[in-house]
């Protein structure tokens, strides 16, 4: 390091790290999209990314059917007994559809917070460093993907979409360790749904953490966990994971659970992108409150407006 | 056009860490094994090129990693280009001795992800413990990256004397 320890070196260094800090405050605010230059450099990687991962798939599908040949007798036992179950399952599941049909019909409802479109996308690449815990698809702004959308595999959410160019977008997994990385979930107990936060991943117990429970909700051990469509982007009862264990908070205020994903988060080949076709919920909200403000403008009627929206996922 | 060879190669091995993940890391693993690949070619490169090719090649890997993998700028474009220029260290005995370039980039490695870790933790994206990180990430990491270090050291090594002795430049 002979070459280092010099005047003009260290004042190139100092440079450096002004910018480094710029550039590091420059992105760490909330950035509703990436800059084009960002998007150019991402989708032009993708193409190679593109190139290479297909091969890459090809040999370690190779590997896992090696594997999966070793376990065939095993599997197929357990399937054949599941198997029987199967034919009581479908047609319980036919009878449910259709009652809801008739029911919906009756209530004229059209559109559920179930509903949604999905697009199938490929992965292209995965951060090699595990901090950052996000993958690459090959799907954009060109074939429909929208930030926040989810991002499922087909056990289970995965994640949902933080950036998006033109050609690639990058998704942010669950398990990432980010303070904004929150979806409204649901617990389905024996009666009532009950609502909660997912908010990240606990590294000690290897988890995702379910907080904000009512105290008083009686959440076992082996419940449920599904999205709840709450929080206006994501569409209700996507899979998310298992109950594993319940705790109170520190404040004793509220319950704080441990879910175990059911998605697998590594080995992630084909994933598909979910858009809620239901309006979100902020919208409706809005019109009627501008309703109500021209109403009530025209009645003369002074009383106070509530302008303020209620205060959604972001608390 | 054989001059432009080893950023290719830079290149070509940032797309495999990037599909290194999804291919060869299975979920129920405590350690983590991070390739840092691109980054111990880079370093070797450094050592034939001088240091200011090599943190002008730095930059361009450090900016690849910022924009397509993470969300915060600067990190790695940061780390990248001082580590790359920190440890090309062009001296001849080095350059003749294939030991000396396999500590010096398996140092680099180390280096560099400890800067990394550093960074990251100052600014809030991992919250990873000290002794977490070194003894479940760095460790191993060391080993593999230390592996391909070995692995490559001779290939590069002969790749970069033909390279220099064509461009008439046998001392940099």
């Amino acid at each position: 390091m002979p070459h280092f320890f010099s005047n003009k070196r260290l004042i190139v260094l100092m440079v450096g790290i002004i910018i480094l800090v710029a550039l590091v405050g420059f992105s760490m605010r909330e950035r509703e999209t990436i800059t084009w230059p960002e998007q150019f450099v991402r989708d032009t990687v993708g193409v190679g990314q593109s190139i290479l991962q297909r091969p890459a798939y090809f040999v370690s599908g190779i590997v896992d059917d090696v594997r999966d040949i070793r376990n065939v007798y095993e599997e197929n036992q357990i399937l054949k007994s599941r198997l029987e179950e199967y034919a009581s399952v479908a047609s319980e599941r036919e009878t449910l559809r259709q009652e809801n049909e008739t029911l919906q019909q009756m209530l004229d409802a059209e559109d559920s917070l179930s509903d949604y479109v999905m697009r199938e996308a490929l992965v292209i690449h995965r951060s090699p460093d595990q901090w950052n815990e996000t993958i690459g698809i090959n799907q954009g702004s060109e074939h429909g993907i929208e930030r926040d959308m989810a991002v499922v595999t087909p056990q289970g959410l995965i994640g949902k979409v933080q950036h998006v160019s033109q050609f690639t977008s990058t998704v942010q997994l669950l398990s990432d360790d980010d303070r904004t990385n929150r979806v409204s979930a649901m617990v389905h107990t024996d009666d009532e749904p009950v609502y909660a936060f997912l908010e990240g991943w606990n590294n000690e117990h290897e988890a995702l953490q379910l907080r904000k429970i009512e105290s008083e909700a009686e959440i076992e051990e082996g419940q449920l966990v599904s999205t709840s469509g709450l929080g206006g982007i994501f569409p209700r009862s996507l899979a998310i994971g298992e109950v594993k264990d319940v705790e109170p908070d520190e404040y004793g205020l509220t319950m704080n659970a441990l879910v175990e994903p059911v998605a697998d988060f590594y080995n992630i080949e084909q994933v598909r992108v979910i858009e809620r076709t239901t309006d979100s919920l902020e919208e409706d909200i809005e019109e009627e409150l501008e309703d109500d403000l021209v109403e009530e403008i025209e009645e003369g009627v002074d009383e106070p407006v509530e302008d303020e929206l209620p205060e959604g996922e972001g608390q | 056009m054989s001059r432009y060879l080893p950023p290719i190669l830079v290149f070509v091995l940032f797309l495999v860490e990037s599909i290194w993940f999804q291919t060869f890391v299975s979920p129920d693993q405590p350690l983590q094994f991070i390739p840092r690949l691109a980054m111990v070619l880079l370093v070797m490169i450094g050592i034939f090129r001088g240091p200011l090719i090599a943190a002008v090649y730095g930059l361009g890997l450090g900016l690849l990693y910022d924009v397509v993998f993470t969300d915060v700028l600067g990190i790695y474009m940061f780390t990248c280009t001082f580590i790359a220029y920190l440890f090309s260290i062009s001296l001849p005995v080095i350059k003749q001795s294939m030991l000396y370039i396999v500590v010096i980039a398996i140092v680099a490695f180390a280096a560099f992800e400890t800067l990394v870790y550093g960074l990251y933790s100052v600014v809030g994206v991992t919250t990873m413990e000290g002794d977490v990180f070194f003894q479940s990430r760095l460790v191993p990491s060391l080993l593999i990256n230390g592996g391909f270090a070995l692995l490559i050291v001779y290939p590069v090594r002969n790749l970069m004397k033909v390279l220099l002795q064509r461009e008439g430049t046998n001392s940099v």
